[in-house]
């Protein structure tokens, strides 16, 4: 995943600003960009260019900007060091929130692979972080596929099978609404069914019964029970 | 805490039914009120405000029903027009209505309303189902835990109204403090952050600061907005990359932090106050087995099939052997009231206004009561049963090829009985997109009152075949719809992505009551219109049949014969180009029944009858082609009223009215001359 896409600083900057935009207003346009990270439109514009071609964001035409899916996953990546170096030199070196902050911004792109997991290794050790965390998750899918056959999409689990939810992956309202269901972390789900066709199917989650596509039950990351 | 609570007198007293769909909300305001509102076993039954009035002792309450909703998250309309009363309206307390056999869910919503500082009573509704289940709930407990009074009821048998009445008129704001739940504290300094932010802010005086903050942390659109509106653009962005800023730093992503601990919360009270059987002890679910069949893989559809045919059978099987009894009986009374009117000299032009007008009329349209009764009686189980739900998830693949939603199922169904509440059921899909392509085919769902518009000609024509013929149009209905949603979908904007995240509600036997009331509601509504919109019209084509004075009775020289041979051209193409269908098509926009009401007007003068009339003046294909039209061509007002006002546009309507009218005459003209180029039934 990481070793054919190696993107250079400014990239990670513009991935890491569409990311938060989108996450703020719902959407992120070239302006909007331009104006968080203080640059003139028209490299923005340059930059989502090369972003394109690098088929990590869509953009059509006049319309706002969308990440694709390994846009996502390296703005996740991008954002998942970033508060990993934050934790570590504010946590653990005692540096203030401030400056710990800023220079996780500038450390971020420079940060090897190796460093990044032998830190994460240490702020788990250290209990600094919880198994929620971003950092679990890159572990989860880089390291043995045992751990990675634990933890599974819902729309995997089999009829008449028991899981645990450990994420929602969607985002926004769908989100949203799949979390006031009470599809959160911890809950215990039953696949009790599959309509005609397959799609969509029933859940039993805290005691009652609850129908979803087969799509967003793609986005909720369970382990079997 | 409510931002617009007016001064009320001190025994007036103005109580909100609010909480999660299907927990019975309607059935406890129809309880209390004695209001006849529309329950049905599905969420988003209700989907707006309805007010009644209570009194107890002395005093004098304003009962709110209204939609169901989840979170005050609102994805739905329906669920708006609950969020939206819930944090601006006028009101002194809710009654939060919750399913006892499911408080995991039910107190989610129960929690954010505390949170908010709402005044509410905890109603532990369907006391019935909890205790089958096993569930044993200490009141008390549960109570001083969220700091609430706690009332057990079961509406649906009036059970605990009365001790939910008493405590609702004692019960008085007694503390002003709402529910805090601890965020952990890299939320809560945040929390204690933005509320000093917030507290600059006039606007926010009236309302819970803490509450509020919790909201913009938690990326809540609405308050997102609210705070743009009141502070304007560039303060609101402080506060919000204040907590962005945080965010990037925190452990998780705030939504995430928040709902847990909520769902912390709750469970935490739930395991203090409630004991569940264990799980090798609960009783067998019987909705469980029930589903393994209804929504199994290989039955699903077939049932599903099955189902309509059934509810269809039922309508017509039963009712015709009714029908032909009342139709004896006006034809009875006519002959006889005709002849003793004539006998004591009163004028011929009144005895026509009687046996002509209004038997001949509003008869011919009383004659079907018992189709609607029968229809009605089946929708009405239908819904009870928990069933609707059912066929929404097991339609949603075929529909969604469609670009349809499953849950647009719901308000084809109940547009069966009539668009107008068919069209208002459209709230509950959450994509606008989904709603307005909905809401643009329901009118090709074939209401109840063109049923006997199908049913006079059916057995005027084509005795023999009568159920066949009407199930055909039916058919024909649904085809058009799938044609017309495929179309739609193809050069309609393109939505967001919708889901089909939706609840399905146990199956319950439907209530003799309920279905009963339900039943007479519709029947209630359908005489109450014969006597109100049908006879007027059928008074105004009687007049015009008789103009100018002195022609003869509803000749092609009256002024309602020289409107319609006007019209006729237009439907000359089609094989029923005589000026009585013509107009009798024109008026049926007011109201569909008014086509049988103005047959029966214009043909009346003829021997044996309405049926007897049709079969000299139409050929069988003709009469199909006809009864296409009926099917498929312009709604009526009321239809297109409700449209105009779900859709907030005129646009809606105007292009509903025109397509449905260009459809109706093309598949009627393909009808027509298609089977003169083979030959049938001309
Ligand atoms: N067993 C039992 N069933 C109940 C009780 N109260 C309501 N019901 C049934 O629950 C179903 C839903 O009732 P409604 O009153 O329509 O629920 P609602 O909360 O108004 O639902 P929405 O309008 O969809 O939000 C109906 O089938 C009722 O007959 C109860 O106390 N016990
Ligand atoms: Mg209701």
């Amino acid at each position: 995943m990481e070793a054919d896409i190696n993107l250079s600083e400014s990239m990670e900057d513009y991935l890491e600003a569409i990311y938060n935009l989108i996450k703020e207003n719902g959407s992120a346009r070239v302006t909007d960009i331009a104006n968080h990270l203080k640059i003139a439109a028209s490299s923005v514009n340059q930059g989502l260019k090369k972003l394109n071609q690098e088929g990590l964001i869509s953009q059509e035409k006049y319309g706002p900007i969308k990440l694709t899916e390994s846009g996502l996953k390296a703005a996740e990546k991008v954002r998942c060091k970033h508060r990993m170096l934050y934790l570590f030199l504010h946590k653990t070196l005692g540096v203030s929130q401030e400056s710990a902050d800023h220079d996780a911004c500038r450390i971020e792109h420079a940060l090897s692979e190796e460093s990044f997991s032998k830190m994460v290794d240490y702020l788990i050790k250290n209990n600094y972080i919880e198994e929620q965390n971003c950092a679990f998750k890159m572990k989860a899918e880089k390291e043995e596929p045992k751990m990675a056959a634990e933890q599974l999409m819902l729309d995997k689990i089999k009829v008449g099978s028991k899981a645990e939810v450990v994420k929602i992956e969607s985002k926004g309202r769908l989100k949203r609404k799949l979390m006031d269901m009470g599809l959160n972390k911890g809950a215990k789900v039953e696949v009790k069914g599959r309509a005609p066709m397959g799609d969509p199917i029933e859940i039993k989650v805290r005691g009652y019964s609850l129908s979803l596509r087969q799509d967003e039950a793609a986005e909720i990351l369970v382990k079997e029970v | 805490m409510a931002l617009n609570k007016t001064k009320r007198k001190n025994n007036e007293l103005k109580v909100a039914l609010a909480g999660n769909p299907n927990s019975g909300k309607t059935t406890m305001f129809n309880e209390l009120t004695g209001s006849r509102q529309h329950v049905g076993n599905w969420p988003g039954v209700t989907v707006e405000k309805k007010t009644g009035r209570d009194s107890y002792q002395n005093y004098s309450l304003e009962v709110i029903d209204l939609p169901g909703t989840y979170s005050l998250g609102a994805y739905s309309e329906d669920e708006v027009v609950a969020r939206d009363f819930l944090t601006t309206g006028d009101y002194d307390v809710v009654l939060n209505i919750i399913n006892s056999s499911n408080l995991d869910r039910n107190l989610y919503f129960t929690v954010q309303l505390l949170e908010m500082g709402v005044d509410l009573i905890a109603v532990l509704n369907m006391a019935d189902e909890a205790e089958k289940k096993g569930i044993k709930i200490d009141k008390e407990k549960i109570g001083q835990l969220l700091g609430t009074p706690v009332v057990e009821t079961v509406a649906s048998k009036g059970r605990g109204i009365d001790s939910l009445l008493a405590e609702t008129v004692q019960h008085r704001d007694l503390s002003e403090a709402a529910l805090k739940i601890d965020y952990g504290s890299e939320v809560e300094d945040l929390i204690s952050e933005v509320v000093s932010m917030l507290k600059e802010f006039d606007f926010t005086s009236q309302i819970n600061q803490r509450w509020a903050a919790v909201k913009l942390i938690e990326h809540d659109p609405e308050a997102v907005k609210l705070l743009e509106r009141e502070v304007g653009v560039s303060k609101a962005k402080k506060i919000k990359s204040l907590i962005a800023e945080r965010e990037l730093k925190a452990e998780d992503d705030f939504d995430n932090i928040i709902i847990d601990k909520k769902y912390e919360f709750i469970n935490k009270v739930i395991s203090e106050s409630v004991q569940r059987p264990a799980a090798d002890q609960e009783p067998e679910n019987v909705s469980d087995k029930i589903d393994a069949i209804v929504t199994n893989k290989y039955l699903g559809i077939p049932i599903f099939m099955a189902v309509m045919w059934g509810i269809f059978k039922f309508t017509f099987t039963l009712g015709d052997p009714l029908i032909g009894y009342i139709e004896a009986f006006f034809e009875a009374a006519g002959g006889w009231l005709g002849g003793l009117l004539v006998g004591a000299g009163i004028s011929p032009l009144i005895t026509s206004f009687i046996t002509d007008g209004i038997i001949g009329g509003v008869g011919s349209v009383l004659v079907f009561i018992p189709n609607i009764f029968l229809l009605f009686l089946a929708i009405g189980i239908l819904e009870d049963s928990g069933y609707m739900s059912r066929a929404a998830y097991v339609m949603d693949k075929v529909m969604s090829k469609l670009g349809l939603h499953g849950k647009s199922f719901i308000p084809m169904i109940v547009g069966f009985g009539c668009n107008v509440p068919g069209v208002m059921a459209t709230r509950t899909l959450d994509s606008k997109r989904d709603r307005i392509i909905s809401i643009l085919i329901n009118p090709l769902m074939s209401c109840s009152a063109r049923l006997p518009v199908y049913v006079v000609f059916a057995g005027a024509l084509f005795p023999n075949h009568a159920s066949t013929v009407v199930f055909s149009l039916y058919a024909l209905g649904i085809v058009m719809a799938v044609i017309m949603a495929g179309i739609f979908n193809k050069i309609l904007f393109k939505g967001e992505r919708s889901h089909f995240v939706m609840e399905l509600p146990p199956y319950r036997f439907p209530t003799l009551k309920g279905v009963f009331i339900h039943m007479w509601e519709k029947v209630g509504a359908f005489i109450k219109k014969a006597g109100t919109i049908i006879f007027a019209v059928v008074v105004l084509i009687w007049v015009l049949a008789n103009l100018p004075l002195g022609v003869e009775y509803a000749s092609a020289q009256s002024l309602i014969g020289q409107f319609g041979q006007l019209m006729a051209p237009i439907f000359e193409p089609l094989g029923f180009g005589n000026w009585q269908a013509a107009s009798s098509l024109v008026f049926g926009i007011l109201a569909k029944e008014v086509v049988v009401g103005t047959l029966g007007v214009v043909y009346a003068a003829g021997e044996g009858g309405l049926r007897a009339a049709l079969t000299a003046n139409f050929s069988p294909l003709a009469a199909y082609s006809f009864l296409t039209m009926v099917l498929l061509y312009t709604p009526c007002i009321a239809t297109l009223g409700a449209i105009k006002s779900e859709t907030q546009s005129w646009k809606w309507p105007i292009i509903t009215a025109s397509y449905l009218f260009v459809l109706a005459w093309l598949v009627s003209f393909v009808i027509y001359q298609g089977g003169m180029l083979l030959g049938i039934g001309v």
